[in-house]
């Protein structure tokens, strides 16, 4: 379980996030949906240990500096993260090795899966964009988390790497994961989602539930517009 | 105004605006200011005690040797991207405009050598060794200044040019390089020609070498040092040839442009798109790789480690992998510019020779693969004790120190004629300065990372280098003026150096164990 409780981030004067508290339980996915800039990757960074912030952040009760934490959290950045000089293999061992891991062929299920396969020979810098993409969620994924931040992960990926990566989240649900996923593309949230928080301004203006009860009065399409174009409606 | 003259001007204007804005850029450029007025200081202060100066030749000799290794150097990238007159903006705003093509290459060579001149800026911090070496007054060191920034200017002008003719034509390019090496071969074998005529006095004939006619004949360092020799003896008639074979080249460069291939725009844009690429993953807080175009995959897997130490295996395939061994072409040149200065100062000892050493350790110490790490998410994930990443992050900057430390020492033992426990106290002085200088970085990151502009961590990582260096260098002068000695004044210094620096660099280290817990991992 991954619990915010009261997290803000300030950056000199400007306020990134203010007094933030959700919690993504165990198999459950939970969206932060806002437009650029509303704050979305300043909570996912201070989730992965990334920025300083105040208030309390824990996985699965640990708090999320600690080495207990950082075992179970995979962090997909927005800006893939690989290696120029590594070859697409070498990434993953590097991952597996750092994290003190047996190679149990989930690592190259993972490469077959996102069509990486034939490209175990190169390079970091060789790969396109999405091909470095789809590296940075391998290497996030190898080690098996328990807790899966997700940010912006769906840009520069090809339509099948997509459709993977959708699969990907339901996949993690069933296994009891849990996933959160930021994006500012309502499109590519789907009906996979649990629950779904909308930012603006570096706070939460809504939270929607994925039950037939709330998604009847009002779709998260024309909550997300009356909120971002038209006055609050929480 | 034309266009593109509006736009000449419109940006140096709100350059200049943003010194005012941004009140840090003025503090930063007043800070400058005031260091280039210190040296001037220091330089004039030192004027009574060495009334005799050496044979101004001799830095004639190595300013030509600058000017032509600046100019080779830039020429070289001819052969892979071409110059980088222009940037990404003016590759898409003004090369589809509708202007003629000749005043936008003029526009890029003027901005060129705003450019260029910027790059010389290091030259004016050398104020106070050249005044008191070889009596240079400021407004020959301007000069200096102004020759570096044309071989810089001439360098990127002939790299478009190398480009702009063979990048098509393999064989065209094959000639280039041959033209290029012989061009080189040619300068060294010269100069060994005059070195082998008396190598008892190897400094004394390259500086022969260098002043005769025919050198000073040859393009481009040689006519930019014939325009040095002329400022330095007032002698019109050198200043004239110098700078006019200097222009009658840029104007037959600008001609071979306009005759060969007049449409020049997409010779530069490769160059251009590589440069933006830069820029864009530096704004990400991305480190660009400077590994080889064509990269040798050797031998591929780990094979080894496990936990924190993954880190300096990584270092060490991805140096593998980027053709460094030890040491990088950087550190290389660096450490070749230091034992040449030796050449020039050895009657004055090791004192400026490990001065300027330490000074250019100073900004090449932030290039190692630790300050790249910090970049990437992955030190910052991994489920280990935060000093133990830091440390094994670290690893790889030991053994290259170690390297580099001797491999400018020894050579500088023989030149200066030091005695040995001198030169390995020296060695050791350089060690602790890399420990003393990584530990700065770690600070740095600790406490100010990504919380700060360019301009303000530029800024506090002068400061806190001179704050670090600060107490190992008062202790050793305390030591001297006390008459303490081990084997020699100069040995006792090197060894308080070094152990002041030693202890600062650790107590350093340790505080800043818990960095990579409390990260501020932020490009905005």
């Amino acid at each position: 379980m991954l619990k915010i409780e009261h997290v803000t981030k300030r950056y000199g004067k400007t306020l990134a996030n203010n007094d933030i508290s959700f919690t993504v339980g165990e198999g459950q996915i939970a969206i932060l949906l806002g437009p650029n800039g509303a704050g979305k990757s300043t909570i996912i960074k201070c989730i992965a240990g990334l920025l300083r912030f105040q208030g309390s952040i824990t996985l699965n009760g640990f708090d999320n500096k600690s080495l207990e934490a950082k075992r179970l959290l995979g962090y997909i950045p927005e800006m893939p993260a690989v290696y120029d000089l590594l070859t697409v293999s070498e990434h993953l061992e590097f991952i597996r090795r750092a994290y003190r891991m047996e190679d149990d062929g989930y690592g190259d299920a993972l490469l077959e899966r996102f069509e990486l396969g034939d490209k175990r020979q190169k390079l970091g810098k060789e790969l396109s964009k999405g091909m470095q993409q789809k590296l940075s969620l391998c290497c996030a994924l190898v080690h098996k988390p328990r807790v899966v931040i997700f940010d912006e992960p769906m840009v520069g990926l090809d339509p099948h790497a997509i459709k993977e990566l959708k699969e990907m989240f339901r996949e993690l649900k069933a296994d009891g994961a849990s996933v959160l996923i930021s994006t500012h593309m309502i499109d590519s949230v789907e009906d996979y989602w649990d629950v779904t928080h909308i930012m603006t301004n570096g706070e939460f203006a809504a939270t929607k539930h994925n039950t037939p009860d709330e998604l009847q009065s009002q779709s998260l399409e024309e909550l997300f517009f009356s909120i971002t174009e038209g006055g609050a409606n929480k | 105004m034309n266009a593109l003259a509006f736009l000449i001007f419109t940006r140096l204007k709100n350059t200049l605006k943003s010194l005012v804005r941004q009140p840090v850029r003025l503090i930063y450029a007043v800070i400058l200011v005031a260091l280039i007025g210190f040296t001037i200081f220091a330089g004039n202060q030192e004027e009574s005690k060495a009334p005799q100066y050496r044979d101004i030749a001799e830095l004639i000799a190595g300013a030509m040797a600058l000017y032509t290794l600046m100019f080779l150097l830039l020429a070289r990238n001819g052969f892979a991207n071409g110059g980088s007159i222009f940037a990404m903006p003016d590759v898409n705003l003004l090369f589809p405009a509708p202007f003629v093509q000749r005043d936008v290459l003029f526009y890029g060579l003027i901005k060129q050598v705003g450019s260029s001149l910027l790059l010389g800026f290091f030259l004016l911090f050398q104020y106070t060794w050249m005044h008191t070496a070889y009596g240079v007054s400021y407004g020959f060191l301007l000069i200096l200044v102004l020759g570096y920034a044309l071989a810089v200017f001439f360098g990127q002008f002939v790299a478009m040019l190398i480009y702009s003719l063979t990048s098509a034509d393999e064989r065209k390019k094959k000639r280039a390089k041959v033209i290029y090496a012989a061009y080189i071969a040619l300068i060294l074998i010269y100069a060994a020609s005059f070195v082998l005529k008396d190598t008892a006095n190897a400094v004394s004939q390259l500086v022969a070498a260098a002043g005769s006619p025919l050198m000073l004949f040859t393009p481009v360092g040689g006519w930019l040092g014939l325009f040095a020799a002329g400022a330095a003896a007032s002698d019109v008639m050198k200043i004239v040839l110098g700078l006019g074979l200097c222009g009658i080249f840029a104007a037959l460069l600008i001609l071979i442009v306009e005759k060969t291939n007049s449409d020049f725009y997409e010779d530069v844009i490769k160059t251009a798109e590589v440069s933006q690429s830069a820029i864009n993953a530096s704004k990400q807080g991305v480190v660009a790789e400077s590994a080889p175009a064509h990269v040798k995959l050797g031998k591929t897997g780990f094979g080894r480690g496990a936990g924190a130490e993954m880190f300096y295996y990584k270092h060490r395939l991805e140096n593998r992998r980027s053709r460094i061994l030890i040491l990088d072409t950087i550190s290389l040149i660096w450490a070749a510019c230091v034992i040449i200065f030796s050449l020039f100062m050895r009657e004055s000892g090791i004192i400026p020779v490990f001065v300027m050493a330490t000074y250019l350790q100073f900004f090449s110490v932030s290039l190692g693969r630790f300050n790249k790490e910090l970049l990437k998410p992955y030190i910052y994930l991994l489920p280990e004790p935060p000093l133990s990443k830091m440390l094994h992050a670290l690893r790889e900057s030991l053994p290259s120190a170690i390297v580099e430390a001797v491999l400018i020492f020894v050579p500088v033992y023989f030149i200066i004629g030091m005695n040995v426990p001198e030169m390995l106290l020296c060695i050791l002085a350089r060690i602790s300065f890399t420990l003393l200088f990584i530990a700065g970085n770690v600070i740095l990151s600790r406490i100010w990372s990504g919380s700060a502009s360019k301009a303000v961590i530029m800024l506090l990582y002068m400061v806190l280098m001179l704050l670090l260096a600060a107490p190992g260098v008062i202790l050793a002068i305390v030591t001297a003026a006390a008459g303490l000695t081990v084997f020699s004044g100069i040995a006792t210094g090197f060894l308080v150096i070094t152990i002041c620096n030693l202890l600062i660099a650790l107590l350093s280290l340790f505080l800043c164990r818990n960095m990579l817990q409390y990260a501020e991992l932020n490009y905005q």
